[in-house]
């Protein structure tokens, strides 16, 4: 029975232990189902006002909080001392500003005994002469620092200015990785490369590998090179980083300027320090370029184009793969189709600035091409001749696809523009002022700016001859100002020279040269003879033509004649006729001083007598029609886009 | 003598006597041929050299009497004209007529000059574009003889001098002249 009745006993005091112990329990979880029922979107008042945790926890993360993001009041408590330090700047007054007479590491400065006020930034170096605290701040705001024997510890006898101060020392089993990345200050969006003078964020990411904690106000990450030239600063740890934490810092940073417009490469060295003591991998660019800053405007950073309009709308800032560096402005930016196919095509261009900004509210820009085929040449041929009457060469250039409007189309010759007479999309008539020699190179540049290569010979031939006077022996013919012409089909000579002839009747420095194959002209007239017209043509590459003859103008009537040889002046010169004394009469032909039947032999030899001056003829012209005849076009008129 | 023989010689002489007699005829024809028909120009392989010669009818003559000097020309070129320069001496020899002292020919139509010119008689023939075959007499000059002595007529010429007498070859204009005759005269007293 006692047996019986202390097993109920047990029972029912079991069954009170498991009544009691089950609402316990069931309280213990709902106590933590209410922990992690605080969900991310919930708010909570802070020193800001309201905000929502996961804005809480992102400020933190930046801030580089180590703590648990578990929404608790340890994590508000954070948050409130980085959003709301003790407020006031230094120098400044203001009603429980700070802590009394607590010290501030980074602005090296002290809050008065009844904590109104910060003092002034650098008015205070800490508590102790040569500490390591005291030497930062001595580097920092000391002008005498390298030089003064005050801080002669603190530079620990390398004295060089901008050498982080020594004399603490470190943890032995301190360490530290590295890691950065430039940010654009307003955005801070990561910056695709830098630009000469522009502000970035250096965002450094240190994390604690080593044993030991990094102590707030005791470490730091120091800019150990080139401080000065990216206007770089020290940064205290501001709280405990635990070992296996991270802490990132934000530098503002300028970076550096560039000369002659030229890229340079990045160099700073950043690492941590323990009581001065550099240590951990240091964070230090290995192939960062930085970019001269653009001629204005300096908004345009990158673009982006594409035939697909899609693929543009899809590229959001600089950093996508598809953008490419604007590189200077203005810009001409070669594009390739995808396909040389003939017809309509469009392209599409969306600008963006540094900040990622695009152009147009981000609408692309496009631009319609019709795309004809290629121009071509080779079908069709170049002609150049010399001109008919001046100086200069015509080129007749046949073809295909030149286009129907000119525009921006151009003929090159050689390296130069020749001057368009005529275009249409199968023809083109240009002009240069030189006459071509051999062979030049021809190119046909369509509006679009496509083009097509040809080239053209020309034969060239030396011309020359001999003069004779048909009065004078062989010999005896000497003049100045001889007239020499050379047409070709025009009226207005090729070549025209006033020369002087030696007495074996060669002109002196005459040697022209004239496109082979081609019918000549030349008409010679001397002082005192009428002018004598021979044709000729250039089939060899020197032309050397038979002695030209020429015949004594007429002496009648005495005043100068009148143009023509006829029996008024074989009169004349019968009146003239003089046998034993000399004259200096017109009628004395060969020049002799006589005037005999010498003289009157020449001006009745055949051909002589009715002879007036030789003319330029016309030569009859059996070629069809220059090519691009028709075309009104005048040059540079039409519209250069779709 | 036998007749036979005798007939038989005869025969013989008559048939050598007609061959000769063809030959003459032939040999006369062929005489007459050459000298009937003018000289084809093929058949001129080198055309002799132009001359221009003078001569007198008299070689001699006595003080104050007249003699007559031609003028020939000796040339197979057709010529646009000639030039004649004749030098005499003024005090042994006198022309007939000083206002046109050549008697002129009838080779050329036209004279441009015919008088005397710095004590020299200057004359010219000239032709027209047709040319002149300068083959023969110019004309003539006829001297009258003052005093006694021995003188010369005589052509001014240098060969190549264009200045002088001249042959002017037609269609050339070349002095064509290479030599000249010129005549000597005796005054007796």
């Amino acid at each position: 029975m006692d047996q019986i009745f202390k097993k109920n006993i047990l029972i029912l005091i079991g069954i009170a232990i498991l009544i009691v112990a089950i609402p316990v329990s069931i309280t213990v979880v709902q106590q933590s189902q209410d922990l992690r029922s605080k969900a991310a979107d919930e708010t909570v008042l802070t020193c800001k006002g309201v905000k929502p945790w996961t804005e809480i926890d992102n400020e933190l993360r930046v801030a580089g909080y180590d703590g648990a993001f578990d929404h608790s009041s340890t994590e508000l408590a954070a948050f409130n001392r980085t959003a709301c330090p003790a407020g006031g700047s230094s120098g400044t007054t203001s009603s429980s500003t700070c802590t009394p007479n607590a010290f501030d590491a980074n602005k090296c400065a002290r809050c008065a005994s009844d904590g109104s006020f910060w003092g002034t930034n650098g008015s205070d170096f800490g508590p102790t002469t040569g500490s390591t605290q005291w030497c930062s701040c001595a580097q920092k705001y000391a002008s005498d620092y390298s030089t003064s024997g005050t801080y002669a510890t603190c530079r620990g006898g390398t004295g060089n200015t901008g050498t982080p101060p020594v004399g603490g020392t470190g943890n032995a089993d301190d360490n530290a990785t590295c890691a950065f990345r430039f940010l654009e200050p307003t955005s801070r969006k990561g910056a695709p490369y830098l630009i000469s003078g522009n502000d970035y964020i250096l965002e450094v990411t240190s994390k604690n590998n080593g044993q030991s904690s990094w102590k707030a106000d005791t470490y730091k990450l120091a800019f150990e090179r080139n401080k000065d030239e990216w206007g770089g600063s020290d940064q205290v740890v501001d709280r405990d980083v635990a070992p296996g934490a991270e802490k990132i810092f934000d530098i503002r940073v300028k970076a550096p300027t560039t000369t002659n417009n030229e890229h340079r490469r990045a160099e700073f060295y950043i690492r941590m320090q323990g009581n001065g003591v550099g240590f951990g991998a240091a964070c230090e660019p290995q192939a960062l370029d930085i970019t001269p800053k653009p001629i204005p405007p300096t908004a345009t950073a990158c673009y982006v184009i594409s035939e697909d309009s899609t693929e543009v709308d899809n590229v959001k800032d600089c950093t996508s793969p598809l953008a490419k560096l604007y590189p200077q402005h203005p810009a001409n930016i070669n594009f390739t189709f995808k396909n040389n196919t003939a017809g309509e095509k469009t392209i599409y261009v969306k600008f963006f600035d540094a900040e990622g900004n695009p152009s147009n509210s981000g609408v692309p820009f496009t631009k319609k091409v019709f795309l004809s085929p290629n121009p071509d040449i080779d079908g069709g041929g170049v002609d150049c001749s010399y001109l008919t009457s001046g100086v200069g060469t015509e080129i007749r250039i046949r073809g295909t696809n030149f286009g129907a409007v000119r525009g921006d189309g151009k003929v090159r010759v050689g390296n130069q523009d020749a001057q368009i007479s005529s275009w249409t999309t199968t023809a083109i008539t240009a002009r240069v002022d030189q006459r071509l020699e051999g062979t030049s190179s021809i190119r046909v540049i369509a509006d679009d700016g496509r083009f097509a290569d040809s080239s053209c010979t020309i034969g060239t031939t030396t011309f020359s001859m001999l003069v004779k006077n048909l009065c004078l022996e062989a010999g005896k013919f000497s003049a100045s100002d001889v007239d020499i012409k050379v047409f070709g089909t025009g009226v207005d000579p090729l070549v025209r020279e006033l020369t002087k002839v030696d007495k074996d009747g060669k002109p002196q420095g005459f040697a022209p040269k004239l496109e082979k194959n081609k019918n000549y002209q030349v008409i010679v007239k001397a002082p005192g003879t009428l002018a004598k017209r021979v044709p000729f043509n250039t089939a060899l590459s020197t032309t050397q033509l038979s002695p030209i003859v020429l015949i004594p103008r007429d002496i009648y009537p005495r005043s100068g004649g009148d143009g023509k040889v006829n029996n008024f002046d074989t009169s004349e010169l019968k009146r003239q006729w003089r046998l034993a004394t000399d004259s200096e009469s017109s009628g004395d032909l060969n020049q002799d001083g006589r005037v005999n039947s010498v003289d009157y032999s020449c001006i009745i030899q055949p051909g002589v007598l009715n002879k007036e001056d030789d003319i330029f003829i016309a030569p009859i012209v059996t070629n069809p029609a220059p090519i691009g005849v028709g075309s009104t076009q005048p040059s540079g008129v039409g519209s250069t886009g779709p | 003598m036998d007749i036979k023989k005798l007939l038989a010689k005869k025969i013989l002489l008559g048939l050598f006597g007609l061959i000769i007699l063809g030959e003459l005829i032939w040999a006369g024809m062929a005489f007459l041929k050459t000298n009937n028909e003018p000289p084809q120009a093929s058949e001129v392989s080198s055309p002799t050299i132009t001359k221009v010669e003078l001569t007198s009818d008299k070689s001699e003559v006595a003080a104050g009497e007249q003699f007559t000097v031609s003028i020939n020309i000796l040339s197979t070129y057709e010529t646009d004209g000639v030039d004649l320069i004749i030098s005499f001496d003024p005090k042994l020899l006198s022309v007939e007529d000083a206002k046109a002292p050549v008697v002129l020919g009838t080779l050329y139509n036209d004279f441009p000059v015919n008088k005397i010119e710095a004590g020299k008689i200057t004359v010219s023939g000239i032709a027209d574009e047709s040319g002149v075959l300068a083959n023969g007499l110019f004309g003539s000059i006829v001297f009258k003889s003052k005093s006694p002595g021995t003188t010369a007529v005589s052509l001014e010429f240098q060969k190549g001098n264009t200045t002088d007498t001249n042959v002017i070859e037609k269609g050339t204009g070349k002095d064509i002249l290479e030599d000249v005759k010129n005549v000597n005269i005796t005054i007796l007293p």
